[in-house]
């Protein structure tokens, strides 16, 4: 017999599928040529350290890692996309719609009475909210006139934080530091 | 795959990351160890299998039902470790260089500290024998070896025929067999047979 069908014979054998008429046939091979049997043993050997070498356990944290890893699918990016072209048509189709009036009315925008007429309710705004801050701020100065001890207090507490921010900020930043 | 893990695969390909997740857990085992067992670098392995699991959920619409997932979640780790090995060739660990302690044999409590080095010795021999082989040999041995994988299985995982599976196989067992008769390693290899 050839030297690759008594290999023929050891493969079947390491498989599991080598009859026992077919073992018997091997060891009389390997009885006969002891270099063979001497392949056979490191065959068997390796063998054995394959089979009894367990799996190595994978990681810890390992499939978290991976599905954080995951990349946004077709699916996930058309959504997304939908989602911009809805957010963005948000905004043009009023400004288009703004456009649009400004073109219709823009003879009446040339119109010297418009103008004068808005500048006119403008300022006529602007001097309403004047008078009311004036008097909104007379009436606080003269509550803090009033409670000096109200307005006090808190300055000092605000001041106060601001301080032992600043103390712990620095105590964090040296001990970064070192 | 059980029917639950049907569902899981169903939902991830609408896009349920979770679902997938799931699959990552029940499959990071083997896709793990694959990677760990041809690239011979824990740090390469977890890298490379978080890539095979990247592509594999990428490319959800284009699996085939019909197929076993694990052999088409394998197919692709195998694919991109033996890509990896071929860019990174000059990083791999040759039989001469020590191999690092793997941690996670090094952690096993259960076992004491002769049966932790006992083990590490012998995970240390088993990687350095695998590394003395092309890359297409050593996926041959880890699926039939760690996966139990018939012929027509690995065939499936490496897209090529049952003959030549079988052909890599036998000439693997014998350059596998031919580097434990040098002195050095069968003297590593003894402590290791019963």
């Amino acid at each position: 017999m050839e030297h690759e069908e008594v290999y023929a014979l050891m493969m079947d054998a390491l498989d599991g599928e080598l009859s026992a008429t077919g073992l018997v046939e091997l060891e009389s091979h390997l009885r006969a040529r002891p270099e063979l049997a001497r392949e056979w043993e490191a065959l068997q050997a390796v063998e054995q350290l394959l089979r009894e070498t367990p799996p190595v356990p994978v990681p810890a944290g390992f499939a978290q890692r991976t599905v954080r890893a995951l990349p946004m699918t077709p699916r996930h990016l058309w959504l997304g996309a939908a989602v911009y072209v809805l957010f963005l048509a948000a905004g043009v189709i009023p400004l288009l719609g703004v456009a649009w009036l400004a073109i219709q009315l823009s003879p009446a925008l040339g119109e010297p009475a418009l103008w004068s007429g808005f500048w006119q309710g403008a300022l006529a705004q602007l001097n309403a909210l004047g008078v009311i801050l004036s008097a909104a701020a007379g009436g606080m100065a003269q509550w803090c006139l009033q409670h000096p001890a109200a307005v006090g207090l808190p300055m000092l507490m605000v001041a106060i934080v601001l301080l032992w921010g600043g103390v712990v900020n620095r105590l964090v930043l040296h001990r970064d530091s070192t | 795959m059980n029917d639950e893990e049907q569902v899981w695969l169903e939902r991830a390909r609408n896009g349920d990351r979770a679902a997938f997740g799931r699959l990552v857990e029940a499959y990071q085992g083997p896709v793990y160890n694959l990677a760990y067992r041809m690239l011979n670098n824990r740090g390469e392995a977890e890298e490379a299998a978080q890539e095979a699991f990247i592509r594999a959920y990428t490319r959800l619409d284009s699996y085939d039902p019909q197929r076993k997932f694990s052999t088409w979640l394998l197919s692709i780790t195998s694919n991109y470790c033996i890509d990896l090995i071929r860019k990174r060739r000059v990083t791999l660990l040759s039989l001469e260089e020590p191999l690092p302690a793997h941690p996670a044999l090094m952690s096993d409590h259960a076992d004491g500290p002769e049966a932790q080095t006992l083990n590490h010795e012998r995970e240390a021999l088993v990687q350095s024998l695998l590394a003395t082989l092309p890359e297409e040999y050593r996926e041959t041995v880890v699926l039939r070896y760690w996966y139990d994988m018939s012929y027509e299985e690995i065939a499936e995982v490496m897209d090529t025929t049952v003959s030549a599976i079988k052909s890599r196989l036998f000439r693997a067992r014998r350059q596998l067999a031919e580097a434990t008769t040098d002195g050095e390693v069968a003297e590593r290899l003894q402590p290791h047979l019963n």
